[in-house]
């Protein structure tokens, strides 16, 4: 892998890994007990009639996963096709894989770059609403750790999303035709995810990982055997 | 250790079921300038392509530099330098992160060559590349790619769309790497001028196919235009072992003259054109631009095939009514 090429790539889309984080930190601060007040453009608590503080249960509350499904795919899809199709669009490709390093190579910085965005910017949020959660005297609810799997598995497909579209913008193929073919899986795990299916989705998050090596051992041989016109 | 940088063997593409490159069989010298001519859609670009390996052909090979043009290792990679057609490069980086970026892949780079040419242009380095004009895009481009000191300069119609005084400054700066002992320099070009005074050897490509692998004056000297003048209707041309006499590339009539182009005026067909008794027979030699013209111009027509093998012989170059 070469470092100059994973500080470009890193320095082309950390700021949609900041504007997602944002995003979710946002959600997340709801999740905590904050009302946005688009008046006031300030925060306030969420009390019931009886003053006391409204807090849904952390990661297990009602549209929990789906809202982290949402912006760790979306993330996910707009870095993929980000790193692919703006170099597409420049006629960079040309530029990019003439340089001495194998082409195996460039594409695995490109993908350590875009894996790490997508991954860093879902899970610090996370990660800070763990440490909220497991803090006692932040909530009057009950936690343990198990509770967090699905958000887990919500920023698993979010990576898989992410090879999806990394895939859909490498191949060598037409938009309106058979390009899009790669997001197939992440739709079928979507449909599950999204429906909640009793039992599947810790399995569901380890079915990701061999679709995902699937969808890596596809965009190196799509970047070996492409036609970069 | 091979004497050509560049050796191809038939090499082939299609796009659908349309061949863009057909049959390609190249070689090219260590040392040679080569200017890569042809219409647009003739198929240089798809060449230089395959050679660079940006495009996986149907069939043939690519040797650069000794290694086949698919597997090249980065070690030889780095001793080619490719400059895409359009000067592609990261748009919202400066010249320093240009430099910087691309300074990280090469062993040998030349920052003292680099900071040359780009004073020489009197770009701003803290200017991103957006914001400049497709003459300083160019420059940096050539700028990067002969950084590295590479053997082998591949450069795809380096001087399209640009003005006549960067064209000129960068025609220098080929020039000036041209002298540079050893150096190989392959590139494609739409403007003649520049091919004329910079090429060494020229091949020139109609509809996939490389009709002309030549030196450059041995064409020139080749394609001339033949004005007979008659003091009545023009006769009809002679007919050379049955068939239509060999090697016209265009014929037209003007009242009492005939203009011909022809590729390869031996003194056989001298012969036969004094034949038709014109009062008037001039022979009139021409630039390459012109001869390229009049060579590649007009619909798609058998035209005969000229290598630089026969340079040496009295006679012209073997001419053919196939187009394959």
């Amino acid at each position: 892998m070469s470092k100059a090429l994973i500080i470009k790539e890193l320095r082309e889309t950390w700021w949609l890994g900041l504007l997602a984080a944002l995003l979710l930190g946002l959600y997340l601060f709801v999740q905590m007990g904050y009302q946005p007040d688009v008046f006031s453009l300030s925060f306030r608590r969420q009390v019931n009639y009886q003053g006391r503080l409204v807090v849904p249960l952390p990661y297990l509350s009602e549209g929990f996963r789906d809202a982290v499904l949402w912006i760790a795919g979306g993330l996910g899809l707009i870095v993929g096709l980000w790193q692919t199709v703006s170099e597409s669009v420049q006629g960079t490709w040309l530029f990019l894989l003439h340089r001495p390093l194998s082409r195996r190579s460039i594409i695995h910085s490109k993908l350590a770059a875009g894996l790490t965005v997508t991954a860093v910017a879902t899970a610090i949020p996370l990660l800070i609403y763990l440490i909220w959660a497991m803090t006692p005297g932040t909530h009057a609810n009950p936690f343990e750790l198990w509770m967090t799997s699905e958000a887990i598995v919500a920023c698993l497909v979010g990576l898989t999303c992410y090879l999806a579209a990394f895939l859909c913008g490498m191949r060598d193929a037409r938009w309106y035709v058979s390009r899009l073919v790669p997001l197939v899986p992440v739709l079928f795990f979507g449909f599950i995810f999204f429906n909640g299916v009793p039992g599947l989705i810790t399995p569901l998050g380890i079915a990701t990982l061999p679709v995902d090596a699937i969808l890596i051992a596809a965009i190196l041989f799509a970047a070996r055997n492409r036609d970069y016109a | 250790m091979s004497e050509h940088a560049v050796i191809t063997k038939g090499l082939t593409k299609f796009y659908g079921d349309t061949p863009v490159v057909r049959h390609l069989d190249l070689q090219i010298p260590k040392g040679c300038v080569y200017g890569l001519l042809g219409r647009n859609g003739a198929g240089k670009s798809t060449t230089i392509k395959m050679l660079t390996g940006m495009i996986v052909p149907d069939a043939g090979e690519a040797t650069l530099l000794g290694e086949d043009a698919r597997e090249m290792s980065p070690a030889t990679r780095a001793r080619i330098a490719y400059v895409a057609e359009g000067h592609p490069l990261y748009r919202l980086m400066t010249i320093n992160q240009l430099e910087k970026f691309t300074r990280s892949f090469y062993e040998n780079w030349n920052t003292d060559l680099f900071d040359q040419i780009i004073d020489h242009f009197q770009l701003s380095r803290k200017r991103r590349v957006w914001r400049m004009s497709r003459g300083q895009r160019a420059q940096i481009a050539l700028a990067l790619a002969i950084a590295p000191d590479p053997e082998l300069l591949i450069l795809d119609d380096p001087t399209l769309g640009l003005d006549t005084v960067v064209r000129r400054d960068m025609l220098e700066s080929l020039i000036q790497l041209i002298q540079k002992e050893g150096r190989t320099i392959l590139f494609s070009s739409h403007i003649l001028g520049d091919v004329e005074r910079v090429a060494d050897r020229i091949g020139i490509m109609v509809d996939g196919v490389l009709r002309v692998d030549a030196p450059t004056d041995h064409f020139k000297q080749q394609v001339q235009r033949v004005v007979l003048t008659f003091d009545k209707t023009p006769p009809p041309l002679p007919q050379q072992d049955g068939a239509p006499m060999y090697g016209i590339l265009s014929d037209v009539v003007i009242g009492y003259r005939r203009e011909l182009t022809i590729i390869g005026l031996t003194d056989e067909r001298q012969q036969m054109l004094k034949s038709l008794n014109p009062r008037v027979i001039d022979i009139i030699d021409l630039n390459l631009e012109d001869a390229f013209i009049e060579y590649t111009r007009g619909e798609r027509r058998p035209l005969p095939l000229l290598s630089g093998i026969e340079k040496t012989s009295k006679s012209v170059a073997p001419v053919t009514s196939s187009t394959s």
